[in-house]
């Protein structure tokens, strides 16, 4: 048996194909008839390995115009503390915030696990719903639930927490700045409140990221719990020396 | 934690710390409840209530006989643990089920040449070869991981007369002097396509995790490149960032 099938193959060779053409979010991808000219193969071939990137969800769904390039995901890099707004504007998605709540509670028993505080902790509860902006299109991307100590943030609620990023508040106006984190990435499914907001079917399967955030002197700053569309975001841990390598090859003409 | 709370949830929080700073380590006995119940000087019911808690949070299991152990949270790299330079940033696949034991059924093996994607992704030249190995990794009878590897042939021009159900890809790839030591990962959540779905027996459509990454030995030549679909229900993925630490 041969190891990959002839559209697998061509998926793989289509792939490439974007990377060394820089085909950008959006744009037209050739034909069938003319990638199966490219790469000498029927058509047939060039439609199923199509098919292989449109369930990848790498490009769109074929519309009756042809097909085009998806979305980019926003990249959540594994070696860096950064917030969100920071994540979208790297690459270009604008990005809006809604402040949904702003609550004044005290750990129960299961916050105060989440939180590594013991329980009747006074704590903010901020949600907001994240939004990225994609010309005329505001598309619901994640929401955030992030718990924040009183103490490590007196009077939390007079800073814009729509237009400022909490991280950001934290380190300019309490000299509190995020030193490292502890994350968990889980799969879970939309209830009511989630697939309104996110636009998405009841039980549509969610990303779940949820962890503390600690400052130098190990003062947990933040419980962060977000629920994310799943079509949007990655996770990356990079390596330079590697991206150089391979970037390498590139020039030298593969 | 404060003073006032129960003693056993105290006592589960004093344990917790000592898995997380890792003075307990995976696969280790805690003391025996009797030296615990000595040492901070409270009853042994409340020693055993805390343990039982943490056995059902799966941090400790029991070993009729033998004791209480420290769950195996890191596996071996074999074991799909995405291993990464400083133990600092990575994702570490970790099995929900404790102890278990992961076979691999090779679903194929091959030569290809003329893909410039895998090259690309190996940081090869036009026109070297790779070699191909595609698996299903087992546990407990259960698919829990397919595994699509790509490696450089020129590093490995034996590979074909071994049985990858049996050797260990990285025992195999680090006696050639090319173990994978440093990591790019790209981990997203998708869904199950036919063939996906039907290796790891989820329905089509089952949300997975797919992880790829490229691999690169002691001297920077990228020996690997993986694509891994992951069924959720066998793995969590956590990751811990230190700014401190961060790679240049």
């Amino acid at each position: 048996m041969k190891l990959l099938h002839k559209d697998e193959f061509i998926a793989n060779e289509i792939k490439f194909y974007f990377i060394k053409n820089k085909i950008k979010e959006g744009e037209k991808l050739p034909s069938e008839r003319e990638l199966s000219d490219f790469f000498g193969v029927q058509r047939a071939t060039v439609r199923a390995a199509y098919d292989i990137l449109e369930e990848e969800g790498i490009i769109g769904i074929k519309e009756r115009s042809g097909r085009y390039m998806g979305h980019s995901r926003i990249t959540i890099n594994l070696q860096e503390i950064k917030s969100f707004s920071d994540k979208m504007s790297e690459i270009g998605i604008g990005l809006q915030s809604k402040l949904m709540a702003f609550e004044f509670l005290e750990a129960d028993k299961v916050l105060s696990r989440k939180m590594k505080l013991p329980i009747g902790t006074p704590v903010n509860k901020i949600t907001r719903v994240r939004k990225a902006v994609r010309g005329e299109k505001v598309v619901p991307v994640a929401i955030e639930y992030a718990y924040i100590p009183e103490e490590m943030a007196p009077k939390l609620m007079k800073y814009d927490l729509e237009e400022r990023s909490l991280f950001e508040i934290l380190s300019s106006e309490y000299g509190r700045v995020p030193k490292r984190d502890d994350q968990i990435i889980e799969i879970v499914y939309a209830n009511e409140f989630e697939s309104k907001t996110l636009k998405v079917d009841k039980l549509t399967a969610l990303v779940k990221k949820s962890g503390i955030t600690y400052d130098k002197d190990d003062n947990v700053l933040q419980y962060l719990h977000a629920i994310m569309n799943k079509e949007w975001l990655q996770y990356e841990q990079r390596n330079e020396m590697i991206e150089n390598k391979v970037k390498e090859v590139l020039h030298h003409g593969l | 934690m404060d003073y006032r709370m129960p003693l056993y949830i105290q006592l589960q929080d004093i344990i917790i710390k000592k898995i997380e700073e890792k003075q307990y380590l995976p696969g280790e006995a805690i003391p025996s409840e009797r030296k615990m119940a000595e040492a901070y000087g409270v009853n042994r019911m409340t020693v055993k209530r805390a343990v039982n808690k943490l056995v059902e949070q799966k941090y400790l299991y029991r070993r009729q006989g033998a004791g209480t152990f420290v769950a195996k949270r890191d596996n071996k790299k074999i074991d799909l643990d995405y291993a990464n330079e400083t133990g600092n940033a990575g994702i570490s696949a970790i099995f929900r089920e404790k102890g278990i034991k992961i076979f691999n059924k090779v679903l194929g093996m091959g030569e290809i040449c003329d893909s410039k994607y895998l090259n690309y992704k190996l940081a090869l030249e036009q026109g070297e070869a790779v070699w191909g190995l595609h698996r299903v990794r087992i546990g407990d009878d259960v698919p829990v991981a397919v595994e699509y590897t790509y490696v450089p042939r020129k590093y490995f021009e034996d590979m074909e007369k071994f049985d990858f159900a049996k050797v260990s890809l990285y025992d195999y790839m680090e006696s050639h002097g090319h173990m994978p030591l440093h990591f790019i990962q790209n981990l997203i959540i998708c869904e199950a396509n036919d063939k996906i779905a039907e290796l790891l027996n989820v329905k089509k459509g089952t949300v997975i995790f797919k992880i790829e990454y490229q691999g690169a030995d002691q001297h920077y030549n990228v020996v690997e490149y993986t694509k891994s679909y992951i069924n959720p229900e066998f793995a969590e993925f956590k990751f811990a960032t230190d700014t401190e630490k961060e790679i240049k």
